[in-house]
């Protein structure tokens, strides 16, 4: 962790960082938090490590509504993080001379929930990792468990662990996790029935409790007015009806199209771990099969939804 | 069995657009070409107005199928409206297959302003086709009835 | 007073029981989260869980709840037809919750129509904690792991049956109309004594908690709010889990003449909100609408009903997206507060 203070806090003085966006150890056993750096000595308390899953390009947003415009600002970016600062670029929202990416290397991060199932109860105080297994401890236990069993699952259909863009990278690249291939969820759901299907949508999000922890969480959900708060015309009942819990998640996937970079925030967000991200997963395979586009791999090339080709497949069309 | 199933007249939503596809409406009326009157036309400037939420919406108010139908590539009045409009439509009919609801429910064509004849041939499938689907039920909001 | 015991392997007879009377709403497990759900006939409640993501008082005050149907100019009042309730496998903390949000929806001048058809004659069973977490902060907001507040029934674990302590008249009397439960002996009783203190004693101690709403009304225009809220994403989930949350939205759903005017759970955290008709908005930036939580539930309640809007139940600890943390928060303020008291 000391290399990692060195490095960002030299980048913090040469680049003349307002802030720089990290993390923090949390106030839960094995959890680390977003914190805003403001000072090369609040540096010091920088992590980042298997514990920090949060999407940090998420306060990119609010940073550019700042009285006064977005400040000079550094992030530490896992590759999805960057992915996401690559598409609100591209996407016209923040500007890129007031961002420095410094990459590092993620072998994916702990979702809370899977933790706390494997934990059952115990509260562990300190863990370390040990190839493929973290060594999970506690006043008086110890339990060794597959990385692979208690991280995030976009984690482990991952195609970009490092930043495909950065201004700064810390550490050794770091390889790919994939347990599965990058849609083998889509496909397995794909080989039901159609009504099967419809039952396992139904019965997810008539759990949904519409609290917009997934849209909050979400990076490129950056809408000042979204889609549920209109009220003349009312696109969406704002109560939890079920069919309204559909259009909810339809839309938002909809609008993502092409947007989303899986970084996994939304389903982890979620307090009643919904699976929202089956949905804009398979939007994302069609974007790439059908557009070969993949969101947040550069600064330049404009997302699939707001470009075509005269050539486009249209066998759908009548 | 037959009989209930030749009693159901699906209610379907058509989104023209102005440009071509609404006036290739116009000429099927005015040659007095026959074809199936379950349809409700709602004009748009452009296929690419249609946002998807309002085939959704539509879909949760209970009607049973909706058709958008506009310019053929390269004709748009507005140049590019309906090649957006493509991309946006084929993500929607992906998700909504996905998702287990009929793909035959909601259609899209090209019909042109001198296309009358196509436009009641479009018209023609689409209604059967959803009427041999039966009535929507998936995405109908059946509401707080107790 | 006379005690009951309930053995482990009798609780679907007790809960069959009570079916008689009641019905019974009892931690039932679906698609991966445990809730409060009416039990069917037979089915079994999943005590094997310390709190549910969702609040308990979704029993008696629905997220989604129809007020009226309306037709043309006809309105019919929607009725609660369920039959009394009777929630069996509550904690304390949110027992607790109940009482708190009663205070706001029943008074003298008040009563809410539709949390009374609910929560009248209603039997609230709960159960104690014997293994708190290190998220449960009941005990510094006035409560605890075997609090009775709120309850009727206080079921505690002993290892092999529950020891059921009646609470109130109406606990008394639905005990001991019981057939499936026996009394239980003084030696039973005193079995309760051991778990008891070991869940206390392995809480977290509390800070100073009376000096709490004293500072925070000192610090309302203190920059520590920036670094509390900073990264707070204003999502609803610390609302929509919380126990003493009780803010409402009325919303008309109609077409075409014939709709429904439904009473849905709001939360604060929302920019609309305080988004008034003109467009301004009192509470435009996040941390104005986080502090407007912390200050009405540690501050202006105490008003308002002269007790922390708060059970220490710790889901918003737990579910919070980026791990804003309300013990810290407590902590730090009552710090910041002493600074600059003893600055002056």
């Amino acid at each position: 962790m000391k290399d990692l203070i060195d490095k960002v806090k030299t980048i913090f003085a040469d680049e003349s960082l307002d802030v720089v966006i990290g993390f923090e150890r949390g106030s839960i056993p094995l959890r680390g938090t977003p914190r805003f750096f403001e000072s090369a000595e609040e540096l010091d308390g920088l992590i980042f490590d298997i514990t920090c899953h949060n999407t940090l390009a998420k306060y990119l947003a609010s940073e550019k509504k700042r009285p006064g415009g977005p400040r000079k600002i550094g992030i530490i970016a896992k590759g999805c993080d960057a992915r996401a600062v690559a598409q609100m670029v591209v996407e016209d929202q923040f500007p890129k001379e007031n961002i420095v990416v410094m990459g590092v290397p993620c072998k994916g991060a702990i979702a809370p929930s899977k933790l706390r199932k494997i934990l059952d109860g115990k509260v562990a105080q300190d863990f370390k990792i040990e190839g493929e297994i973290i060594v999970i401890s506690g006043e008086d236990f110890s339990i060794d468990v597959p990385i692979v069993e208690v991280i995030q699952n976009n984690c482990l259909t991952c195609q970009h662990p490092n930043a495909p863009q950065s201004d700064y990278f810390i550490g050794e690249p770091a390889e790919p996790i994939p347990t599965k291939t990058p849609f083998a969820d889509v496909e397995k759901l794909s080989t039901k029935t159609p009504e099967e299907r419809w039952s396992y949508f139904e019965e997810e999000y008539s759990a949904c409790i519409r609290c917009y922890a997934c849209r909050n969480a979400c990076p490129l959900c950056y809408c000042e007015e979204c889609f549920v708060e209109r009220t003349n015309p009312s696109w969406v009942g704002k109560g939890t009806d079920v069919s309204d819990n559909f259009i909810y998640h339809i839309v938002r996937a909809l609008h993502l199209a092409g947007r989303c970079v899986d970084c996994g925030a939304c389903a982890t967000a979620c307090p009643l771990d919904i699976d929202v991200r089956i949905l804009g997963k398979r939007v994302e395979k069609e974007v790439l099969e059908r557009f070969d586009y993949v969101a947040g791999l550069d600064y330049d090339t404009p997302p699939a939804l707001a470009a075509f080709k005269e050539d486009d497949k249209e066998e759908f069309i009548m | 069995m037959a009989d209930e199933m030749a009693e159901f007249e699906p209610k379907i939503v058509a989104f023209l657009c102005n440009w071509c596809s609404y006036a290739g409406a116009d000429l099927a009326g005015v040659s007095r070409i026959q074809y199936p009157s379950n349809t409700r036309v709602i004009r748009v400037p452009c296929s690419g107005r249609v946002d998807p939420m309002f085939i959704l919406k539509c879909l949760q108010d209970g009607y049973d199928g909706v058709l958008v139908s506009g310019c053929h590539p390269g004709d748009c009045h507005y140049i590019s409206g309906n090649y957006v409009a493509r991309r946006k439509f084929a993500i929607l009919k992906t998700m909504l297959d996905f998702l287990g609801i009929e793909p035959d429910r909601v259609q899209f064509s090209w019909v042109s302003a001198g296309e009358g004849e196509k436009f009641s041939k479009v018209i023609s499938r689409v209604t059967e086709t959803v009427r041999a689907l039966g009535p929507a039920e998936k995405m109908v909001k059946k509401g707080y009835r107790e | 007073m006379d005690y009951y015991k309930l053995k482990k392997p009798n609780v679907d007879e007790f809960i069959a029981e009570l079916r008689k009377e009641y019905s019974v709403y009892a931690p039932v497990d679906k698609v991966g989260i445990t809730s409060f759900a009416p039990l069917a006939e037979g089915q079994s409640p999943n005590m094997d869980f310390l709190l549910t993501q969702k609040p308990a008082k979704e029993v008696f005050y629905p997220q989604t709840e129809v007020l009226l149907h309306f037709e043309g100019d006809q309105t019919t009042p929607a009725e609660y037809t369920g039959g009394p309730i009777a929630i069996f496998g509550v904690r304390p903390c949110d027992a607790r919750g109940f009482k708190i949000v009663e205070k706001v929806f029943v008074d003298d001048r008040y009563k809410d129509f539709y949390w009374l058809a609910r929560r009248k004659d209603s039997l609230v069973i709960a159960v104690g904690c014997n293994s708190p977490v290190p998220e449960c902060f009941c005990n510094w907001v006035g409560g605890g792991p075997f609090g009775t507040e709120g309850s009727d029934v206080l079921a505690i674990d002993t290892g092999e049956q529950y020891i059921l302590e009646p609470i109130t008249e109406l606990g008394k009397k639905a005990l001991s109309a019981m057939n499936c439960l026996e009394k239980a002996t003084p030696a039973e009783v005193k079995a309760v004594d051991a778990p008891k203190a070991t869940a206390i004693e392995s809480m977290t101690k509390p800070p100073e908690m009376e000096n709490l709403k004293a500072s925070l009304d000192s610090l309302f225009d203190d920059p520590l709010w920036n670094d509390v809220t900073a990264k707070c994403l204003g999502c609803a989930v610390c609302t929509y889990s919380c126990p003493t949350c009780y803010c409402f939205d009325i919303q008309d759903e109609s077409r075409r003449g014939k709709g429904v005017r439904l009473r849905i759970w709001d939360t604060c955290q929302f920019p609309i909100f305080t988004k008034e008709g003109s467009g301004h908005n009192p509470r435009k930036s996040q941390m104005s609408r986080l502090r407007q939580r912390y200050m009405h539930k540690f501050s202006y309640m105490i008003e308002t009903i002269s007790e922390f809007g708060c059970v220490g139940c710790g889901r918003c600890v737990t579910a919070c997206p980026v791990n804003i943390d309300v013990r810290e928060f407590i902590v730090k303020s009552l710090e910041k507060a002493q600074q600059k008291g003893a600055a002056v």
